[in-house]
């Protein structure tokens, strides 16, 4: 669920650090910033056991033969943080205008009219994708997001939110869904995050290496129930040579929409032909996957904590 | 109240129920001044989402004329009243 991760968001890294990472990258000091990247992520998996629990249910099912074995499931999680610390330096690298090896693959998968949903995961540089988003759309884009909820975020999209992406607010009147259906019928771009069960939202269970994890339906009846296509995209770390690698997936579509509620079971086929992309991607990249949160689904954070 | 609004209330609370598929609740059991959403009739929002496309579909009230417009759906009367006055089918 979201709010052990907006909270983990909102508790890890300070200003000054941040600030201090910034300055080394400024100076173009990159491998200066990647040094102390892995110190700090050391640390970090070392000693922070709440977002220790928060990554193990993912890194349980990733390494089953781990599972059992705390320390390779920190070493496991340290090179996850390390992983998500070179992204976010990408991105404030991609921030500053510095020109960075990007591919596309699968552009002819972006349909080129009509209403899109474009569903995103919490995995590799993601943010990236919604840079290249206005380059390919060709339409209005809308964000589905929580800005109130995280300060990062909050600054992140606040940049976006002037160069063409509407923001709708997930804690507004229906979640949002109200507005970004209307943004499909008028023919825009609605980027959903599909990858982590929304707190008090609609989900569903789907099966993710030797488990279930739980995914948004939102993305799913939006479309349905709109008539237009979902766009998966991942983004991909891709080394030799090293370059970022925006994957366009086939489009799902669905049939004509009924003239009755959608159920669940309508959704599901879709829901877990996304699980299995989530899957594939993480058995390729398992350092790229940052759902944090999901070890809260079923069981408190402390309980987990007892456990490992 | 008019016998057309009763009517027209009475025509949208079957149609309600019947595109929301709402397996325990009949017509009778919708009560005008409720909420429509959690404590009152425990609608979520994917229903919110499939009010909208039926106010569209079949009351011909396009979804951007009510996407920033929350209180319409805080009861079945306000609900009801909104789509009287703005349907075009």
């Amino acid at each position: 669920m979201t709010s052990p991760r907006d909270s983990l968001s909102a508790t890890r890294g300070t200003p000054l650090g941040i600030g201090f990472f910034r300055l080394l990258l400024c100076c173009g000091c990159e491998r200066c910033a990647l040094l102390l990247a892995r110190i700090v992520t050391w640390c970090y998996a070392r000693f922070d056991r709440r977002a220790f629990a928060a990554t193990a249910e993912y890194l349980k099912l990733r390494f089953p033969d781990d599972a059992g074995k705390p320390a390779a499931l920190r070493r496991h999680f340290h090179r996850l943080l390390f992983e998500l610390a070179r992204m976010l330096i990408f991105s404030f690298e991609m921030g500053t205008g510095k020109a960075l090896p990007i591919v596309e693959e699968g552009v002819g998968n972006f349909p080129r009219e009509g209403g899109l949903v474009v569903v995103l995961a919490h995995f590799g540089c993601w943010q990236a994708s919604m840079e290249f988003m206005n380059l390919q759309s060709g339409r209005p884009i809308n964000i589905m997001a929580r800005p109130d909820r995280n300060g990062s975020m909050d600054k992140y999209l606040a940049l976006r939110s002037g160069r063409g992406f509407n923001i709708i607010s997930t804690d507004g009147f229906s979640g949002g869904l109200v507005e970004a259906s209307a943004a499909l019928a008028r023919g825009e771009a609605v980027i959903v995050m599909g990858d982590r069960a929304v707190e008090g939202a609609a989900n569903i269970k789907v099966k993710y290496f030797d488990g279930t994890i739980e995914l948004p339906l939102s993305p799913w009846m939006l479309a349905a129930r709109n008539g237009v296509p979902v766009l998966p995209i991942f983004t991909e770390f891709a080394e030799s040579p090293r370059r970022i690698v925006l994957r366009y997936h086939p489009v799902v579509t669905f049939g004509d929409a009924p003239s009755r509620r959608i159920r669940e079971e309508e959704l599901a086929p879709a829901a877990a032909g996304y699980a299995a992309l989530l899957e594939d991607a993480a058995r390729r990249f398992p350092y790229s996957v940052f759902r944090f949160g999901d070890a809260n689904a079923s069981e408190s954070t402390q309980a987990q904590e007892e456990k490992i | 109240m008019t016998n057309d609004i009763q009517a027209f209330r009475r025509e949208l609370k079957e149609n309600l129920v019947d595109w929301l598929q709402l397996m325990d609740k009949t017509a009778d059991d919708i009560v005008d001044e409720e909420p429509l959403f959690k404590e009152g009739l425990g609608l979520d929002s994917l229903d919110a989402v499939e009010i909208v496309i039926l106010m569209q579909r079949k009351y011909g009230i396009p979804q951007s004329s009510v996407e920033k417009k929350r209180e319409i759906f805080a009861t079945f009367a306000s609900l009801a009243d909104f789509i009287m006055a703005n349907r075009t089918k």
